[in-house]
C-alpha cells in the first residue's frame, strides 16, 4: 500500500515538475501545450470561471523611455495579462513639453492593443515633436 | 368636417415631430459610439496616427529633408477624400520640426497653384504692378528629397450568419528621390465585420 502510495505521489510530482516552463522565450497557450494537472480542460475551464469571477484584467510591468536618433521621445510599455481571456483596450498617449502645456498631435489618438489570455504585451509611442519631454497615457476599454 | 380638421391638427404635428429630430454633436476626443462598416473619422484618425508614428520611429526624417506628397491611388469603391487624409500625415510632419513639406510639386490636392501662377505673373506684361523685387525670383524653389506615395483599397468577404467582412488597406510609402530607393512602407489594416 506504502509503494503504491509512493508511486502515485511520484507521478504527481513528475506531472507537476513535467510542466513547469523554464524558458519564458516562446509562451504556450492554452489547448497549444501538452495537458498537465494544471492544463487541461477541467482544470482550464475553473480557471477561466475564476479570472472572469474576480474580475482579471492586464498590469503594466516596465515603462522605459528613451530618446531616438531624431531627438523624439519614445515610450515603451511592457505588460502582462492576468485574465485567462483576450484583453482588448486602447490607449492614448498625451505628449507634453518642458513648460507642462500639451503638444497638440494627431498622433494623440486612440490606438488598439490586444492580448491573449496570460500573455505579455508591449507598445510603443514616438513622440511629434522634439519639444517633447513627457508623455502620459490613458486607456479605455475596448467596446 | 371634425375629421377633416382631425387630420389637419395630425398631419400639422407629424411635420413638427420630424422636423424637430434631435441632432448631436460628436465627440471626437472620446466618442463612445458604435463602429460603423463604412470608414468615418475615428478610422482615418486612428490610420494617420499609426502612420505618423511609424514614419518618426523609423528615422528617416534626418537633416530636415523636403517632402512632397505625390498620389494615393484609391482603389476602393468608396469615395475616399485622399488628400484629407494625407493632410493629416502631411501636418504631423511639418509639425515635428523635422522635415517641410513643398507644395511647388506633388499629387492631387498638395500643390498650391499660387507658387506657379506668381512665376507666370513675373513673365507677363503686368509685372511691372509688383513692387520690384517681392515676386519670387528664378532658382527659388527647393525640389523635394523625398516623396509620400500610396494606396487604399478594400476587400469584402462573406462572413458566416449573413454578415460581411470588410477590410481596408492603407498603403504608404516613402521614396528617396535622388537614388529612387523606398526608405519607408507601412500598411494599415482597419477591418470591420457587419
Amino acid at each position: 500500500m506504502k509503494i503504491l502510495l509512493w508511486i502515485l505521489f511520484s507521478v504527481i510530482i513528475f506531472s507537476v515538475t513535467g510542466c513547469s516552463e523554464n524558458d519564458k522565450t516562446v509562451n504556450l497557450g492554452p489547448g497549444v501545450k501538452n495537458d498537465s494537472l494544471t492544463n487541461n480542460a477541467v482544470v482550464n475551464s475553473i480557471a477561466y470561471a475564476g479570472s472572469a469571477l474576480l474580475g482579471e484584467g492586464v498590469d503594466v510591468d516596465e515603462i522605459s523611455k528613451r530618446y531616438n536618433e531624431n531627438g523624439l521621445l519614445e515610450l515603451q510599455v511592457k505588460g502582462h495579462n492576468n485574465s485567462q481571456f483576450t484583453k482588448r483596450f486602447w490607449y492614448r498617449p498625451e505628449w507634453i513639453d518642458a513648460d507642462g502645456m500639451t503638444i497638440s498631435s494627431r498622433t494623440s489618438t486612440w490606438l488598439p492593443v490586444s492580448v491573449t489570455g496570460k500573455s505579455k504585451y508591449n507598445f510603443k509611442v514616438v513622440a511629434p515633436t522634439t519639444k517633447a519631454v513627457d508623455v502620459k497615457i490613458d486607456t479605455k476599454k475596448w467596446e | 368636417m371634425k375629421s377633416k380638421l382631425l387630420c389637419i391638427i395630425f398631419l400639422t404635428l407629424a411635420v413638427c415631430l420630424s422636423g424637430c429630430e434631435e441632432s448631436v454633436r460628436i465627440d471626437t476626443v472620446n466618442d463612445e459610439a458604435k463602429d460603423v462598416v463604412d470608414l468615418d473619422y475615428r478610422d482615418f484618425d486612428l490610420v494617420a496616427g499609426q502612420m505618423t508614428q511609424s514614419m518618426l520611429a523609423s528615422g528617416i526624417l534626418k537633416n530636415n529633408p523636403v517632402v512632397s506628397t505625390g498620389q494615393i491611388l484609391n482603389l476602393t469603391t468608396r469615395r475616399i477624400d485622399t488628400p484629407a487624409l494625407i493632410a493629416k500625415i502631411e501636418e504631423e510632419i511639418i509639425n515635428s520640426g523635422l522635415a517641410s513639406v513643398t507644395s511647388a510639386v506633388g499629387g492631387r490636392g498638395s500643390v498650391d497653384s499660387m507658387v506657379h501662377d506668381i512665376r507666370e505673373v513675373r513673365e507677363s506684361d503686368y509685372a511691372d504692378e509688383f513692387k520690384e523685387g517681392t515676386i519670387a525670383g528664378k532658382g527659388n524653389l527647393i525640389a523635394p528629397s523625398y516623396n509620400i506615395s500610396g494606396r487604399i483599397f478594400h476587400r469584402e468577404v462573406e462572413f458566416y450568419n449573413q454578415k460581411t467582412q470588410y477590410e481596408y488597406y492603407f498603403q504608404l510609402m516613402v521614396t528617396d528621390i535622388s537614388s529612387g530607393l523606398r526608405v519607408w512602407q507601412k500598411e494599415v489594416l482597419v477591418g470591420k465585420r457587419g
